[in-house]
């Protein structure tokens, strides 16, 4: 059990958004070869291939989080004394943890409205509703990420100031 | 009266080093949320999912993992042997077979500083050996890198497309002679900037056909994917989307098969390296559809539009200045981001000065690109020093001559449209 939970801990983003690439390769391909060998277009591959891709950048961008590779200026930080970094950078984390709590508050609004949560997709009749779940779920997912992150952080300089006292 | 209060604190979250993309929904919800008459929040709600709700969109992931495949897979340096045997015999070829492979790697990588780390890793280490000097060609290298979002496939072109709603194939097609001018122009710098280091004539090698015909049987399989690719969208056998789609199957098949350097096993990690990469790009466009739309709706862009034409009413003097707005944005803001933000702010502008839509996304993109070169926050030089262990301070110095070239092909691409249209007559 332990070792499924340290695994999951390690490579849930990772194993879940290759696995969501692979089928969008494998859709779009399909899509192709359905054409021009059986002459025959795909009326589903479209929209299921599109629901794919949304739920793929949910994923990623919660691995993103976890992997602390989102894209952002560093240039005026790197003028700052290396304390008023590690602080600065600990409230925009909890800046980005309220936000992204907001974002799901807002998405499951959303999803609950009564036009919504009985609306079904155009080709496959798909509930909309699991269009719209892909962004509360990867904040959610986000959030704990930078949380793990938080926790891992204050862990470490508490261990360094221990030791240095 | 918003957008003063949209691009403050849009401003202030940047400079702290708040995530881009974060910055773009905080700063759309602090709109939505305080100023009278704006549009709901249920409206960001719902174009975090809707606003990637768009098939083009998918081709950069394909892209992104085509270009990790076929770097993995031996197809850069099957590319590199090809280029070195074309002009290995000449003074200063390796400056050409910097370039030349370069342009080549460009054609199935849509990445700038992915062509950086692809080539500079095979060829820099060679230049040192024959005696050039690291931090020339380690700027040399940088330079050569923006070759690969100019010529197709290209990410910021894929991005500058969906959002614009112009059409990617055309764009695709518009960047290829800027890219062919840019490296030409790269090939002379360099072989003006080398012709008193001594230690050139080490490397030349006799020139064969044989030498040719061996090293192009060899790197074959990488030759023809510029073919597969630009053949397909233009033959109007498929879609720039599909044809990522083809580009990966054709790298798996490659790479694990003709070359046999990847293991079938090997392949989740990629996948998933890939699905990071693509992720920090997908997430701006995400979080900037609601900014795009916030923008839009305030009309932004009308009052830029005035703001600049009561400067100057000569569309010379504001492309000049927007030219300089870009640099300086590129200079400090990551491209992709900026084509989004920037985009429905200026192609409005651009369109009132008789400006090609299509033209602008060039024009665009080279400015954001020459940014890739440029410190403080030039990831072409960043990739190019890890690569060749010279500190950025000195390539940066070393990349002067070639930032002065850069200026003035971008002046070019900018007031002779026909560069880059000239070839869209024919699709």
């Amino acid at each position: 059990m332990k070792k499924i939970i340290n695994w999951l801990n390690d490579y849930f983003e990772a194993t879940l958004g290759g696995m969501l690439l692979a089928t969008i390769v494998v859709l779009i391909s399909m899509q192709v070869v359905m054409r021009y060998v059986f002459g025959n277009a795909l009326s589903w591959s479209e929209e299921l291939t599109l629901w794919t891709f949304i739920w793929f950048i949910w994923i990623g961008i919660a691995y993103a989080f976890k992997e602390r590779m989102h894209v952002k200026v560093t240039f005026f930080q790197n003028i700052l004394p290396e304390k008023v970094i590690v602080n600065l950078e600990v409230i925009i984390d909890l800046v980005i943890i309220l936000f992204l709590l907001t974002i799901t508050y807002y998405s499951y609004e959303l999803i609950t409205k009564p036009y919504v949560i009985s609306q079904k997709s155009v080709v496959l009749s798909l509930p909309i509703p699991l269009l719209y779940a892909s962004a509360p779920v990867g904040a959610l997912l986000s959030t704990f990420r930078i949380s793990q992150n938080l926790i891992k952080k204050f862990k470490q300089t508490n261990s360094t100031t221990e030791r240095e006292s | 009266m918003s957008g003063i209060i949209l691009f403050s604190v849009m401003f202030l979250l940047l400079i702290v080093g708040m995530p881009i993309a974060m910055t773009l929904g905080m700063s759309t919800f602090f709109v939505m949320t305080t100023v009278d008459g704006a549009p709901p929040v249920s409206l960001l709600a719902r174009s975090i999912v809707t606003g990637a709700d768009s098939f083009p969109l998918i081709a950069v992931p394909l892209f992104v993992l085509a270009g990790d495949l076929m770097q993995k897979g031996g197809l850069s340096r099957r590319i590199i042997f090809f280029a070195s045997s074309l002009v290995g015999h000449v003074r200063a070829s390796l400056c050409y077979v910097n370039v030349l492979a370069s342009m080549f790697f460009a054609a199935i990588s849509g990445s700038a500083p992915a062509t950086v780390a692809a080539i500079g890793s095979n060829i820099i280490p060679a230049m040192k050996d024959m005696g050039y000097k690291k931090d020339f060609s380690a700027a040399l290298t940088a330079s050569a890198g923006m070759i690969g979002v100019m010529i197709p496939p290209s990410i910021p072109f894929i991005i500058y497309g969906v959002t614009a709603e112009v059409s990617i194939g055309k764009l695709f097609i518009a960047g290829i002679i800027p890219g062919i001018l840019f490296g030409l122009a790269f090939m002379l710098v360099s072989r003006f900037l080398v012709r008193k280091q001594p230690v050139m004539e080490l490397e030349l090698k006799p020139f064969t056909v044989k030498g040719v015909r061996d090293t192009f049987i060899q790197s074959f399989w990488a030759l023809i994917v510029p073919f597969i690719i630009l053949g397909g969208i233009y033959g109007g056998i498929f879609t720039p989307t599909e044809a990522g789609a083809v580009a990966v199957v054709y790298a798996i098949f490659c790479g694990v098969f003709i070359y046999k350097e990847i293991s079938i096993k090997s392949l989740p990690t990629i996948f998933a390296r890939s699905t990071l990469t693509s992720a920090t790009i997908l997430v701006l466009v995400i979080f900037a559809s609601a900014f795009g739309r916030l923008i839009t709706y305030e009309q932004i862009p009308t009052t830029i539009a005035s703001a600049l034409v009561a400067v100057s009413d000569n569309p010379i003097i504001i492309l000049l200045l927007i030219n300089l707005l870009l640099l300086l944005i590129g200079m400090f803001m990551e491209t992709i981001s900026a084509i989004i933000i920037l985009t429905p702010i200026l192609l409005p502008v651009v369109i009132l000065l008789g400006v090609d839509p299509i033209v602008f996304g060039v024009i665009l993109t080279v400015n954001l690109a020459i940014g890739f070169c440029t410190p403080p926050l030039g990831v072409n030089i960043f990739v190019a020093s890890q690569v060749s262990n010279v500190s950025i301070e000195k390539i940066s110095k070393a990349l002067l001559p070639f930032l002065l070239v850069m200026l003035f092909l971008l002046m070019i691409v900018t007031f002779v449209p026909s560069i880059s249209l000239f070839l869209t007559t024919f699709v």
